[in-house]
């Protein structure tokens, strides 16, 4: 899985949400659920996938169980939760096999977004944990100082907003350096602009897409 | 040609409000120069000027000219500059905008559209420059302090600048971080002929590597030139004297009690060598 | 003496071409925050503000972004979650955050100030209706596609909208005028 080309698994993406949309029986349902956890067999993803998998399974037994309460109809509470992890999954299939530098960098080159927007996806990414440890910092700054999560819903609030806004202020001014450096290493080319990442197709790509196309069609005919 | 020249130059970040004050300057191709001074003296946006932020990121007001390896800064863009003038941020953390190492360094030469295979090499080259060598995987967030500062430099010497600018490099280092980079520095100086401009508060770390000082207050060129006139001149007009290394304090007071004239002292140990010499000859005087 | 007459005029510079990428820099910066808050945040009295939807009205409301712009700033939002989260559902996100994104900035942009007596409330208002926007989206994708019953949808969905709406309101409104005071201190755009 890892060897297909970012916009493969894009398009494959779309295809699987396609096909749970337009698919109404269980078991065909359950089909598409079974390929995609072979694929990411196939794939050798870490155990942290397997853990947010779970976890889709469980919010989905939750919408289930919710559907039926309310009208006690269990093939259609079923259903729907079938749907809902078949088009999920393939989220987990897109990002735990590819790296968000080359979906990025498709999207860019094979998409036409814009590069601002690429960047802005995997700069996000790269401040995540600084700021995940800066929060704790500041967390356990404030608990010092008296500051506890516990009292009321607005105490608690409030007591949260102090870990929140010097984040956010912090945020701000690194975003001048930040926009100032990105200006001072040439940034804004973009008819200039080259990527290193490799993310052209090969043959098994286009196989690939011909035969979700075909399969697409096939099942649209069926049903209409 | 001198590598950077400022004629007369004045800025304002808030029109008419002068950081620096018709500053006339010239810094030598392959030089390494320090700028010092007081906080607020206007050490950063003089950085800036040279690499074109002030103006073009600015706005503010200006008069005068700075041009840097012939190209008027004014009439040029930040873009067109960043080719010739590596710029190194005081804050390096926010530099860093990329996952992985050598997606950091990549990313300055995608930036002016290198082609890839080219970019695979030149990472290469400069990681190894820098020491960064087998780091090319690692995560950004996960490298140290100093590692991170190299990954900063590496980004920028990957597009060959012919100048450095860096503000205050070393000022969340420790002493032996500080002591590595200085010397990395000095070896790109002295052996790629890089000329360096560099924000220093510690004045004896980079004593061994200088051979021009630029002091500023208040936005003004008090005085520059060499690192021994401009510390002589420092301690003769009690100008910023907090600043003069102890071992320069008591070289200075030296001189002036016995009208001795020392060597400059780089480093320790030429400070102990000729002081060893002179109590030698003293013994022998008294013997 | 030439020089000395050049040195007292100074020329003022174009102020606008300052921070090019200022608003893509702050973005970005925001939206990692409202992703690690999205991840830990607790929920306060039974109610998890939506901290994306708020940080990206904060940063449209400091940078007044184009249409064109938000629409992007919106798909960025979206697409940060589906990484870092469980997001259990992550087409609804890539449709109604761009919702969002749009409508705060068209409320930001387009409309007149809004005041409560001396207090400014446009950023509470924005963050407000662009919760709202956002979510009422959000559910409404998730009922149609998973074919849910409307009482679920009246119910249990739409009452969550609106708690979640306030929470943002409040949270937009807190940070927002400290972000600006910082923002305008040295930004020059
Ligand atoms: N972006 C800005 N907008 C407005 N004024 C600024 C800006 N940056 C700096 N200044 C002002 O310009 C003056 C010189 O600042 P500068 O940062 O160049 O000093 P510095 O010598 O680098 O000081 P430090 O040692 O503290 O870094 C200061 O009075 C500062 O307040
Ligand atoms: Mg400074």
């Amino acid at each position: 899985m890892q060897k297909i080309a970012p916009i493969t698994k894009l398009a494959l993406t779309i295809f699987v949400t396609i096909w749970s949309i337009v698919l109404q029986s269980l078991p065909a349902l359950t089909a598409l659920i079974v390929c995609q956890l072979i694929l990411l067999a196939i794939a050798k993803v870490g155990s942290s996938v397997y853990k947010g998998i779970a976890s889709l399974f469980a919010f989905a037994a939750i919408l289930a169980g919710m559907q039926y309460a309310i009208n006690s109809d269990l093939l259609l509470a079923a259903i729907t939760a079938s749907k809902m992890i078949a088009m999920t999954l393939v989220f987990f299939i897109l990002l735990a096999t590819t790296r968000m530098q080359d979906l990025s960098a498709a999207l860019v080159l094979q998409c036409h977004i814009p590069y601002e927007y690429a960047f802005m996806l995997t700069a996000a990414l790269r401040f995540i944990p600084d700021f995940l440890a800066e929060s704790k910092a500041i967390q356990e700054a404030q608990a010092c100082r008296g500051y506890s999560p516990q009292g009321n819903v607005l105490q608690r609030f409030f007591s949260y907003m102090a870990v929140i806004k010097p984040l956010v202020l912090k945020a701000v001014t690194k975003s001048e350096t930040m926009a100032l450096s990105l200006e001072l290493r040439g940034f804004g080319s973009r008819k200039t602009r080259s990527f290193k990442n490799n993310v052209t197709l090969a043959l098994q790509d286009y196989a690939m897409l011909l035969s979700m196309i075909l399969l697409t069609s096939y099942l649209v005919m069926q049903i209409y | 040609m001198p590598a950077i020249t400022l004629q007369n130059f004045s800025y304002a970040y808030n029109h008419p409000k002068k950081v620096l004050d018709n500053i006339t300057l010239s810094i030598e191709t392959g030089s390494f120069s320090v700028i010092l001074g007081p906080s607020g003296a206007g050490k950063t946006t003089l950085c800036l000027a040279v690499a074109g932020a002030v103006p073009h990121y600015f706005g503010g007001s200006s008069a005068g000219k700075v041009y840097v390896t012939g190209i008027h800064t004014k009439e040029s863009s930040m873009q067109q500059l960043s080719l010739t003038v590596g710029t190194v941020l005081q804050d390096y953390e926010t530099q860093l905008v990329t996952m992985t190492v050598e997606e950091e360094v990549a990313f300055s030469l995608e930036n002016m559209g290198i082609a890839p295979q080219e970019i695979t090499h030149r990472v290469e080259e400069v990681l190894d420059k820098v020491g960064l060598t087998g780091y090319e995987k690692q995560a950004v967030t996960d490298l140290s302090g100093g590692q991170k500062q190299r990954l900063v430099l590496a980004s920028v010497l990957a597009t060959n600048p012919k100048i450095l600018v860096l503000d205050e490099p070393t000022s969340a280092l420790d002493p032996e971080g500080t002591h590595s980079l200085y010397k990395l520095l000095s070896d790109l100086n002295k052996e790629h002929g890089i000329t360096i401009l560099v924000v220093e508060h510690d004045i004896a770390t980079v004593l061994p590597y200088a051979d021009q000082f630029i002091l500023l207050e208040n936005g003004q060129l008090i005085f520059n030139g060499t690192p021994e006139k401009v510390l002589s001149y420092m301690a003769a007009k009690q100008i910023f004297t907090e600043a003069i290394p102890p071992l320069w304090q008591l070289k200075l007071m030296i001189e002036e009690l016995t009208a001795r004239q020392f060597a400059s002292w780089h480093t320790e140990e030429e400070a102990i060598a000729q002081l060893s010499k002179v109590l030698e000859e003293e013994a022998d005087k008294n013997a | 003496m030439e020089l000395e007459k050049n040195e007292s005029e100074l020329t003022i510079h174009d102020k606008n071409k300052g921070g090019r990428y200022r608003w893509v820099t702050i973005t970005t910066l925001l939206l990692a925050i409202g992703a690690i808050l999205h991840l830990v945040s607790p929920n306060i009295g039974g109610v998890t503000p939506n901290w994306t939807i708020a940080m990206y009205c904060i940063a449209i409301n400091l940078t007044k972004p184009t249409l064109k712009q938000s629409f992007g700033i919106g798909l960025v939002a979206a697409a940060i979650n589906i990484p870092t989260s469980k997001s259990a559902f992550p087409y609804g996100n890539l449709l109604s955050e761009p919702i969002g994104a749009i409508i705060c900035t068209l409320l930001v942009c387009h409309t007149f100030n809004m005041t409560l007596g001396k207090l400014n409330i446009k950023p509470a208002v924005t963050g407000f209706i662009s919760t709202v926007a956002s979510g009422m989206t959000f559910i409404t994708i998730l009922k149609v596609v998973l074919s849910l019953p409307l009482s679920v949808y009246l119910y249990a969905m739409i009452p969550v909208v609106f708690t979640v709406a306030a929470a943002n309101a409040a949270i937009t409104q807190i940070l927002y005028f400290p972000a600006k005071k910082l923002f305008d201190l040295k930004g020059d755009q």
